[in-house]
């Protein structure tokens, strides 16, 4: 949904227009806030030396105020001194990018470079340039800073004039250091904000030596660096705070925003159709015979499968039947059309706005627009979500970052013709394990001579585990689907020599519903080393290599996957006649981690032996998405059998 | 756990249109549906791609357009991708009047509809801070298999000298590629063909009243194909420059381009207005460096490290000013600038530290054209500084290589040609060496014993010339931990359980090798079967590098010449005898080899491995030669020693 269009709504309907509470200019918190006029360069100490750069201050001040028409603006101020460590450092850094998008005036912009020797080095205004669109994220104004050197310090300090925004949300965590941030929010005396912190960004308080305005602030001396780390959403454990408009006393004591009040926009954005979109959705489920499906869920994956394949996501809001005919739209449009269409076959269906938990976790207590940036369909008679823009997820395979997190879910309700919106915040359920799995069928031969390796594989894939695979042959052409098939078949490494290989499931009528299964002979020279007479063979490499977290030291933060899965693995090696295997014993691995009884995630090898032929069975899965970092180690043992498992080699030796 | 497979990018980018129905019915492309079935396996499929120059004198001004035209049908739904389109603008080659059309299949008959917006973005090149280029961006509308996209805009050349360049064949099936010049008669011009035959194309030359006109033909062109590791296209693609020799007005002939010695009058006279003035501070700056200091040698070491360290790089490309160097003064204040800018500074303070140079044109190694075949702004993209030293040789200084000893230029400029401004009515043209194998090495010597089951190791690795500036680069922008992993993936040892400890990196100065000492200990590597114990002495297996497939024709690009050595010293564990060790063996080509030893001495077994590539551009005529070293260098690297229990 186009969350620009909502939030213009919502800021006409919040504010209004009330001269009354215009405020002189003079008043603006960023008059009388400066920099230092002798600036001195900073002493670093310890860890702050070793980056390339660090932030040694970096303030925001945004005041809402009246102008003298009655129309709320924001004067956005920043202010930043950056040190320079590195040359690198400086190639990065001494660029300043600024977003004018919005802008209705420009009150202020200096900024100065203190070199290493101190010497001050201001910026002339004629270096600034402009562009109206950089690479499609709007208008810009930029410039170099000069006189950068090793030990340099820059700052630049600047206010913006802007049309309001009133609820935002600011990341300021990073892989480098940032210290002496300053937050300071201030608005008329009838806006009240309220703002939060996350992931440990402290508290704001309440100023009340103002009488005129009101003004939340807070501080912090010292931002920490945060790491990523593997099986972690890294974004969403950064340091972030959110704030927005919560009450006008001029439009009485309510809160504003509700999720209740954001879930009646969102129907009513949504829900109803014009005439003309109603008549093409008709037209659409007779044109694609949906009525003669059997099922409501035949009827939704024929409707997505026929749009996936024909309608493409451009950033562009177009209506129903203006979707239908041009064969683009947003994420917006698009839910109309299937929201339409349920409607119009009865199915019921319901929108749920959400945030991507790898970035943020939806908040229930904190109702905010910030929140609801990510949407799905929700079919509640069959259980099953459905994302109407990404073109890799089929109904009932959501995104899987979108699931595992709360969502407002609006449903339409009503007695005959009266209809409206119902919100309600629930959980978005994530998918069992046992609907995603990849599994790996493989006899091998080896060569009597050489002791090269043939194998017959035949590779699954289904559910989340074909999520970023299967979807995208529909996408490719033949040459492109050739190489995919190729780099497949070579898993085992890039030294693998294919001899045949074929692949099913790739219609548009299989994705996401029947796995995809490669059938592939290939040879793999590299998985027999030799030394004298003897030959040793890297029968675990036959899973391919495996992701580990052997290095892993203190975690910072919690363990997250993406999607729960297993994986099932038979190989069957037929072992050359007059030659045994003297390490049977290393193919054993258990690993589970097991909580309260229940199963998180397990690696289990075993092998059994029948005449020449040897047998190796193994499974694995992951059948919950957090492993909170307090309980950490048994996950990662699990993880790191696998890589194990990828490492055993046995030695094959004359009987 | 499984690594996460390749995520497909789904070809829907963004971008803003609104379409219009127009209402009639066209009857067009007769030979659609066998053009569609001769390239089934194609997405998308040029249908036609025009480009037609005019090149005319008005009012005694050269003056050069070309209208462009570009048909594709889209052949099945992958091909939907191609409904976003852009066409790039900037100061000096304006595209205007834009059409762009979906033809859409209604029966036997197309109806027309037009692309209603079209928008123009800003786009610089990664690596550029400001420059002038844009691009009109556009959304087909009702795309589906069996639409025409028809796309047409005019090119306005407002400087005649970038006109020039045509690709017989492109990343699809081309059914019809046409160039067309249409040159007045008192305008003369050139061209030259690069990897052509007489099989690419048909060519006509035909005379008419006022003009020549001059068109080049090629049907059914296959897609090209890419690949990650070719050298740019212009190395192996068919195609052709052209470019205005001269015009005459009055009897006078001026000339244009033609040999590098118009060129080299053009761009003389465009930065002949450089360093007019003596920049005071930056004068009594260079006077401080070189105080004391007697040879030519040292104050160019002087000059150039301070630039080195000085002046960053800061790319603007705005009109001419991406071909005029700044003032050394400006660039000394602003401490940054682009490759003209520290060229020009690097010049001035040699000039003014009594040391000759000479401000220098050059093409990085992504163009294959010499001034000596072509001599038109296609040949270069880049500036450095050149002088002779008193024995006569030509030293090569690019401002821009950062952390690069003085005499080690940037790699991308290795073998290439460059125009060295000698005075404004003269030049040389000198070819840059390419450096070998002594000077860009990595030399990793471990030594590795058995410790209850696990190999421990010390390491020493030392890397220079090219290959210690390739590490140094990747790591500066790297955080603590990345350059852990990047230090991991670069010297990997056994298996990825391996750990390494006391990484201790040293760099002396601007010349020394890099130097990084380290322990390490890898578990789960060491093959114990009873009284045998079988050990692998190549730690490191990998090289990189992969066998060519028979399909391929495009040549692979190296970025320098390289050897990699690794010494392992294994001590054999007390208790226990050496049954078996692999045999010496090499393979090798002037082109890639290797060389694999094993000497006992004493309780120790060295093992060294030398592998190195000796070339920048490897083609298709030594691809077997490479294929079959690698093939070698896989059987040798997977020999194990095995030891017996006395």
């Amino acid at each position: 949904m186009s969350k620009t269009i909502l939030r213009l709504l919502l800021v006409c309907f919040l504010i209004g227009m009330k001269s009354l509470f215009a405020q002189s200019t003079s008043d603006i918190a960023y008059k009388t806030y400066n920099w230092e006029s002798n600036p001195k360069l900073h002493t670093l100490s310890g860890p702050e030396k070793e980056g390339n750069y660090i932030f040694l201050k970096d303030k925001i001040i945004i005041e809402y105020a009246y102008e003298a028409s009655g129309q709320l603006v924001e004067y956005s101020t920043r202010h930043c001194i950056i040190h320079f460590n590195t040359e690198k450092g400086i190639e990065e850094m001494n660029k300043v990018y600024i977003s004018y998008s919005s802008i209705l005036e420009e009150m202020d912009l200096k900024a100065r470079t203190i070199t290493s020797e101190g010497k001050i080095i201001p910026l002339s205004k004629s270096a600034v340039k402009k562009i109206d669109n950089l690479q499609n994220s709007g208008p810009y104004m930029f410039f170099a800073m000069e006189g950068v050197d090793k030990g340099a310090e820059i700052e630049y300090l600047y206010t913006n004039k802007k049309s309001a925004n009133t609820n935002l949300s600011w990341t300021l965590q990073d892989d480098f250091i940032r210290k002496d941030v300053q937050i300071d929010i201030y608005s008329p005396d009838n806006l009240v904000f309220e703002a939060r912190g996350y992931n440990g960004f402290p508290k704001f308080e309440k100023d009340t030596s103002l009488k005129t305005k009101n003004h939340i602030y807070t501080a912090i001396t010292n931002l920490p660096i945060l790491n990523e780390e593997k099986y972690s959403a890294y974004e969403s454990n950064k340091m972030r705070f959110d704030y927005q408009l919560t009450y006008n006393s001029v439009k009485g004591k309510s809160r504003l925003n509700s999720w209740e009040s954001c879930g009646l926009t969102i129907y009513n954005a949504i829900f109803s159709l014009e005439k003309a979109e109603i008549k093409a959705v008709d037209k659409l489920i007779s044109k694609l015979k949906l009525n003669d499906k059997k099922s409501d869920e035949e009827k939704i994956q024929a409707l997505e499968q026929f749009i996936k394949t024909t309608i493409s996501v451009q950033d562009e809001r177009v209506s129903v039947d203006k979707l239908l005919d041009v064969k683009y739209g947003n994420d917006f449009s698009l839910q109309r059309l299937y929201v339409g269409v349920a409607n119009a076959l009865k199915i019921p269906v319901e929108v749920v706005a959400t945030t991507n938990r790898l970035n943020r976790k939806f908040d229930s207590d904190f109702a905010t627009w910030n929140s609801l940036d990510q949407y799905l369909l929700y079919f509640s008679g069959m259980d099953k979500y459905l994302s109407c823009s990404n073109y890799s997820s089929r109904l009932g395979f959501p995104p899987p970052e979108l699931t595992n997190n709360k969502g407002l879910f609006v449903k339409e309700t009503g007695i005959g013709d009266i209809k409206t919106g119902l919100a309600k915040i629930k959980t978005i359920n994530y998918t069992a394990y046992t609907s995603s799995h990849n599994d790996l069928y493989e006899e091998v031969e080896l060569n009597p001579e050489t002791f090269t390796p043939t194998i017959k594989v035949k590779q699954e894939f289904a559910g989340y585990s074909a999520f970023y695979l299967q979807p995208g042959f529909l996408y490719m052409d033949e040459n492109q689907k050739k190489e995919v098939i190729e780099d497949l078949a070579k898993f085992m490494g890039k030294e693998t020599v294919v001899k045949s290989s074929k692949i099913s499931g790739t219609a548009k009528e299989d994705i996401l519903i029947q796995p995809l299964v490669v059938e592939s002979v290939i040879e793999v020279p590299h998985l027999i080393e030799n030394a004298g007479n003897n030959y040793i063979f890297k029968v675990g490499a036959l899973i391919g290599p495996q992701d580990e977290l052997y290095q892993e030291k203190e975690r910072q933060s919690d363990g997250e996957i993406s999607y729960t899965h297993s994986f099932t693995r038979r190989i069957e090696v037929k072992i050359p006649t007059g030659y045994k295997i003297k390490n049977l014993e290393d193919l054993k691995i258990d690993k589970k981690d097991v909580l309260d009884g229940k199963v998180l995630c397990s690696f289990v090898s075993n092998y059994t032996q029948e005449g020449e032929k040897l047998i190796i069975a193994i499974y694995e899965d992951y059948q919950v998405i957090n492993y909170p970092k307090s309980n950490f180690e048994p996950f990662k043992k699990v993880i790191n059998a696998s890589a194990d498992f990828n490492k055993v080699a046995i030695v094959i030796g004359k009987l | 756990m499984k690594n996460k497979g390749t995520k497909f990018l789904l070809r829907f980018g963004i971008g803003l249109v609104l379409s219009m129905l127009t209402g009639q019915l066209y009857a067009q492309f007769p030979e659609l549906e066998s053009v569609r079935n001769k390239y089934a396996d194609a997405a998308g499929i040029y249908l036609k791609k025009v480009q037609e120059y005019k090149i005319s004198l008005e009012k005694g001004v050269l003056c050069g357009s070309a209208f462009v035209q570009e048909q594709i049908v889209i052949n099945n739904d992958a091909g939907v991708g191609y409904q976003s389109r852009s066409v790039g603008t900037s100061g000096f080659i304006e595209a205007k009047n834009i059409k762009a059309y979906t033809y859409i299949p209604k029966g036997s008959k197309f109806e027309k509809r037009e692309v209603e917006k079209i928008e123009l973005k800003a786009d610089f090149s990664t690596n550029s801070f400001y420059d002038d280029e844009k691009e009109y961006n556009m959304v087909f509308p009702s795309v589906q298999p069996g639409a025409v996209l028809d796309l047409s805009y005019e090119l306005k050349y407002n400087e005649p000298r970038f006109m020039g360049g045509f690709y017989f064949s492109d990343y699809i099936p081309v059914e019809e590629k046409k160039l067309v010049i249409s040159v007045q008669k008192n305008i003369t011009i050139g061209y030259k063909y690069f990897n052509c035959d007489s099989t690419t194309f048909e060519f006509t030359k035909e005379e008419k009243k006022n003009e020549i006109v001059y068109t080049w033909k090629r049907l059914h062109a296959p897609a090209e194909k890419f690949y990650s590791d070719a050298p740019n296209y212009k190395y192996f693609e068919p195609h052709l420059v052209f470019y205005i020799k001269n015009y005459t007005v009055e009897g006078k002939a001026t000339p244009v381009l033609g040999t590098a010695k118009e060129l080299y009058s053009w761009y003389a006279d465009l930065q002949k207005n450089v360093n007019k003035t003596e920049d005071r501070k930056l004068k009594a700056l260079t006077d401080s460096l070189i105080k004391g200091l007697k040879t030519v040698e040292e104050k160019v070491q002087k000059v150039f490290y301070w630039v080195q360290d000085n002046i960053s790089y800061v790319a603007f490309e705005d009109g001419l000013g991406g071909f005029i160097p700044r003032d050394a003064g400006l660039v000394c204040s602003r401490k940054y600038g682009d490759c003209k800018d520290m060229a020009s500074i690097i010049h001035e303070m040699l000039r003014m530290a009594g040391v000759t140079s000479y401000l220098a044109w050059i093409g990085s190694r992504d163009i294959p054209y010499t001034y000596t075949e072509i001599a038109t702004p296609s040949v270069d993209n880049h500036m450095i500084v050149c002088y002779k030293s008193e024995d006569g040789e030509w030293h090569f200084l690019d401002g821009t290589g950062k952390k690069a000893p003085y005499n080690l230029f940037t790699s991308f400029i290795q073998g290439k040609q460059a125009m060295v401004g000698v005075s404004p009515d003269s030049f040389d043209l000198v070819t840059v060496p390419v450096k070998d194998t002594s000077v860009s090495q990595t030399v990793d010597s471990t030594f590795i014993s058995i410790e209850n089951n696990q190999l421990i190791g010390i390491g020493k690795v030392k890397l220079s010339g090219y290959d210690r500036l390739e590490y140094i680069y990747r790591e500066e922008s790297l955080n603590k931990k990345e350059q852990e992993d990047l230090f991991k993936n670069y010297f990997a040892k056994g298996n990825n359980k391996v750990s390494f400890s006391n990484v201790q990196e040293s760099l002396a100065n601007k010349i020394a090798p890099l130097t990084i000492d380290y322990h390490f200990t890898v578990p789960d590597y060491v093959q114990k079967v009873q009284n045998e114990v079988y050990i692998n002495l190549n730690l490191n297996k990998g090289v990189g590098l992969e066998q060519i497939p028979p399909s391929r024709k495009a040549p692979i690009s190296f970025r320098h010449h390289t050897l990699k050595r690794n010494i392992t010293v294994f001590e054999i564990p007390t208790g226990y005898k050496v049954d078996y060790v692999p045999a010496d063996f090499f393979q090798e080509n002037e082109i890639i080899g290797f060389r694999s030893t094993y000497v006992k001495r004493e309780n120790k077994i060295i093992h060294t491995f030398d592998f190195y590539i000796n070339t920048l551009l490897l083609t298709e005529a030594n691809f077997d030669g490479y294929n079959k070293v690698l093939n070698e260098q896989i059987k040798t690297t997977k020999q194990s020693i095995s030891l017996v229990k006395l």
